[in-house]
């Protein structure tokens, strides 16, 4: 590859000076110019020290190690927890338009139940104030800006005093499940897999 | 829910010391640590008891999807055997698996198992206290026409043990493993309990000790209680640990002897093997809404419905339970199809089934002379686990009760320990001053107030419930607790022993009558409340031992004969229960021919590790058999 590369540059240069010491054809300056900064650049890039050749691997004895998950494998994987456990794709996929709400309430029992528990069991969520909402508070200079939202009209410089709307939420830990199973081909879990009942 | 905080708390440090492994947690603890196994029918857990601080319980890597693996507090007690076809490379696969494992154990396994119920191996510690199975043989999953390669329950204890283990070591590299403490019901048997021994050796734990789970809790408790739980029991008070965990019941007594400040504590009683629990509960409430679903012209659930039913039965009965308040929870019953709106059933759960049923059906108010239903009226019945045929909790109560009242009747130093008094009552049930409870169901508090009454109804006076127990992590916490008591010598111990009596066969020497064989007599190896670590000679007693051609022996067990000695013989075996038969050929001593009998003294031994073994020896040639008790009943 490298040296094809070279060899074509090289051959663009002499056939550019040979168009040059033998003037049979007739080709505009503009033209050879080009042709020369062409061949030029082909060889420069040739040259470049390219990056690092892979050389193939002979296929390892044993089951090589799996990859690294990607970031996206994670998110992927949580959304199957909650499929598994809230049936939220399901949820969030089907038309609901027409459904009576006694029907859309018993599912969401089933949504509400299943979420409930996967939060629970892989994040400790607690409120971020303690107060009950309504309550007023004050937040002095140096308040943890990323934990509270001021609505309205704000004056530029804390003290802020206001009414508690919403108490936040915060995750005090999390401990999701560690991916495994992906692969080249697969780079993220399935959500759910399909289902064939076996009959006996 | 008990406890929200504490559990957080734990969390945290459960989080710093097992997501993160890094080099410092892996270094060997610099503190002395003592470790508790439960092996429980449903649920496994561990616990450390570092230097002198309060036990833990330690979070255990298990695979908990198809997708990921993570750290839970119990390991369910559950293997999955897929078929090999669904095994590829991408698999779930633990930290310390090279490969995909052919079986999966812990959460997966009991999720994926629970659709695949033919290939799903749970309550295996019911099969091996099972007298009347194969328990080294693969058995399991039991009935199972799908699964080629099947695991004995011995099998099973082993691999969940090494799960427990790979966990650990892979959190707590260079951990100490000497003497780990590792619980087994009350109610198991000599036999059961040398498999338990025999799977925790092929497991890699050498020299695991035993601790009944009832005692465990109650270690727990005093560990919890400190100092303070002397002002809670007194001396003369007989203490009930009431445990009734998903699949199993299990009940000791234990008395408070002694003076006031030297308080000690011995356990003085055991019950039978009870499969029942709180899983009962939920499949019998499942039953009774589905029933009512059908009669009001819903069509028949499918087995996935009557699953996701009896998951959503579960809190809906915890929910009535804790919250007086409430008198029905809607119920919703997804279908396995992606149209889930479409397809979800709607019904309810009302507290009048949670107390006609779950209350009333398991624990009713009974006269003290109600037993057990024996058995049920069907004249054959397909094999399986002898899940208990009677599911009056309260009935199992009353006939330990009454149980334990002749125990103690038979054996002088337990009547005197526990005060003529106590026995004086003319109730024929031996009632206890004070409960403590254990496993999942006692979490709420209707059926703990029901046990209590109905105990304070067969007394006529008011038992009390010992304040401060923690009915889910109680027992591995108990065994790290023992196992740190055995280490330092620190702590108050109970006096336990062997949990029943232990006789074998003998032919008694008679004349011959033609068409019928002699007698068997039974002559008392190891009384009831026999110590580890001692050994008893039958002193001044020959036995004849049949040697060089194949010969049986007998194995006999009480439960209510707390008053016979090592050396006593009883005429008959009626009053026995036989827990194990043994074909052995045992080699004759040099010089004497196959087929003699040749003169033996009997020896039994409590090892330290609470393993009975008879030793029979031939003094003449020096010569000694030894014969385990956890031989398997032909």
């Amino acid at each position: 590859m490298k040296s094809t590369l070279i060899g074509s540059g090289i051959l663009l240069l002499g056939v550019n000076a040979a168009a040059i010491y033998l003037p049979t054809h007739e080709l505009t300056i503009g033209a050879q110019a080009t042709s020369a900064a062409l061949g030029l650049l082909i060889i420069f890039f040739g040259l470049r020290p390219g990056r690092r050749k892979v050389i193939a691997q002979p296929p390892a004895p044993t089951t090589p190690p799996p990859p690294p998950p990607r970031p996206e494998a994670e998110i992927v994987a949580f959304l199957a927890l909650l499929q598994e456990n809230a049936r939220l794709v399901d949820f969030s996929k089907e038309d609901i338009t027409a459904a009576p709400d006694a029907q859309l309430g018993a599912a969401a029992r089933v949504v509400h139940s299943g979420c409930r528990k996967v939060l629970a069991e892989y994040f400790d969520i607690t409120p971020i104030r303690t107060e009950p909402e309504g309550t007023t508070l004050t937040l002095d200079a140096g308040y943890d800006a990323a934990a509270h939202r001021l609505l309205g009209s704000v004056p530029t410089h804390a003290p802020y005093k206001g009414k508690l709307v919403h108490p936040g939420w915060i995750a005090r830990t999390v401990k999701l499940p560690r991916v495994t199973g992906t692969t080249e081909s697969r780079p993220w879990p399935v959500l759910a897999p399909a289902e064939l009942q076996i009959s006996a | 829910m008990a406890g929200p905080c504490t559990r957080r708390v734990a969390d945290i440090r459960v989080i710093l010391s097992t997501q993160l492994p890094s080099a410092a947690n892996n270094q060997p603890p610099a503190m002395s640590t003592h470790l508790g196994l439960d092996l429980g029918t449903s649920n496994c857990a561990i616990a450390i008891a570092t230097g002198t601080a309060p036990p833990e319980t330690l979070p255990v890597t298990q695979i908990l999807s198809a997708n990921g693996i993570g750290e839970k507090e119990l390991l369910p007690s559950a293997i999955y055997l897929p078929a090999p076809d669904e095994i590829s490379s991408d698999s779930p696969r633990l930290p310390w698996q090279e490969s995909p494992p052919a079986m999966f154990t812990g959460s997966f396994a009991r999720d994926r198992g629970e659709l695949q119920p033919d290939r799903l191996v749970v309550s295996a510690k019911s099969w091996l206290c099972h007298p009347h199975v194969d328990r080294r043989g693969p058995i399991l999953p039991w009935a199972s026409t799908s699964v080629e390669q099947k695991l004995s329950p011995l099998d099973v204890s082993r691999d969940l043990l090494l799960h427990l283990l790979s966990s650990l070591q892979s959190s707590h590299a260079g951990i100490n493993l000497q003497n780990a403490v590792l619980t087994v019901p009350a109610s198991f048997d000599e036999a059961a309990r040398g498999l338990t021994l025999e799977a925790a050796n092929s497991a890699g734990l050498s020299d695991v000790i035993l601790l009944e789970e009832p005692q465990a809790a109650f270690y727990a408790w005093l560990e919890n209680q400190g100092s303070d739980w002397r002002k809670q029991v007194q001396s003369g008070d007989l203490l009930l640990v009431c445990d009734v965990g998903g699949g199993t019941a299990d009940f000791s007594l234990i008395a408070v002897t002694g003076k006031s400040g030297t308080l000690s504590l011995e356990r003085v009683a055991v019950g039978e093997h009870l499969l029942l629990g709180g899983d009962n509960m939920d499949l019998a409430l499942a039953h009774d809404v589905s029933e009512s679903l059908s009669s009001s012209g819903t069509a028949p659930l499918d087995e996935w419905q009557f699953l996701a039913l009896i998951q959503a039965i579960r809190s809906a009965k915890e929910s009535l339970l804790s919250d007086p308040s409430l008198n029905d929870v809607p119920i919703a019953i997804p279908s396995r199809s992606r149209r889930l709106v479409a397809t979800t059933l709607s019904t309810t759960l009302t507290r009048e089934q949670v107390d006609r049923i779950a209350l009333d059906g398991f624990f009713p108010l009974v006269e003290p002379d109600e037993m057990p239903l024996h058995r049920r009226a069907g004249g054959l019945r397909e094999s399986g686990l002898p899940y208990a045929p009677d599911p009056a909790i309260s009935k199992h109560l009353a006939r330990f009760l009454f149980r334990a009242k002749a125990n103690i009747l038979s054996s002088p130093q337990l009547l005197e320990a526990i005060g003529a008094d106590k026995l004086s009552d003319p109730s024929s049930l031996l009632i206890p001053d004070a409960v403590l409870f254990n496993g999942g169901v006692f979490n709420a508090s209707p059926f703990r107030h029901r046990v209590l009454g109905q105990l304070g109804r067969w007394a006529g006076r008011t038992v009390r419930e010992l304040e401060g127990a923690r009915p889910d992590h109680a027992v591995a916490l108990g065994a790290a607790v023992y196992a740190r008591l055995r280490a330092t010598g620190h702590g108050v111990r109970i006096k336990s022993g062997t949990a029943r009596s232990y006789y074998i066969g003998m032919e008694s020497s008679a004349m011959a009558v033609p068409g019928r064989r002699p007698a068997t007599k039974a002559l008392c190896v190891a009384p009831q409340g026999m110590e580890e670590g001692t050994t008893h000679m039958i002193a001044g007693q020959e036995f004849l031992l049949y040697t060089g051609e194949p010969s049986e022996f007998r194995f006999f067990q009480s439960e209510v004969r707390a008053g016979d000695f090592v050396g006593q013989i009883l005429p008959d075996t009626s009053d026995l229960e036989e827990s194990a038969k043994l074909q052995v050929e045992i080699p004759s001593p040099s010089g004497h021919n196959s087929g003699e009998e040749v003169p033996v003294h009997l020896e039994s031994t409590i090892t330290e590790l609470g393993n009975l073994e008879l030793h029979l020896a031939h003094a003449p040639t020096g010569e000694r058999w030894k014969l385990a008790f956890n031989v398997r009943l032909q």
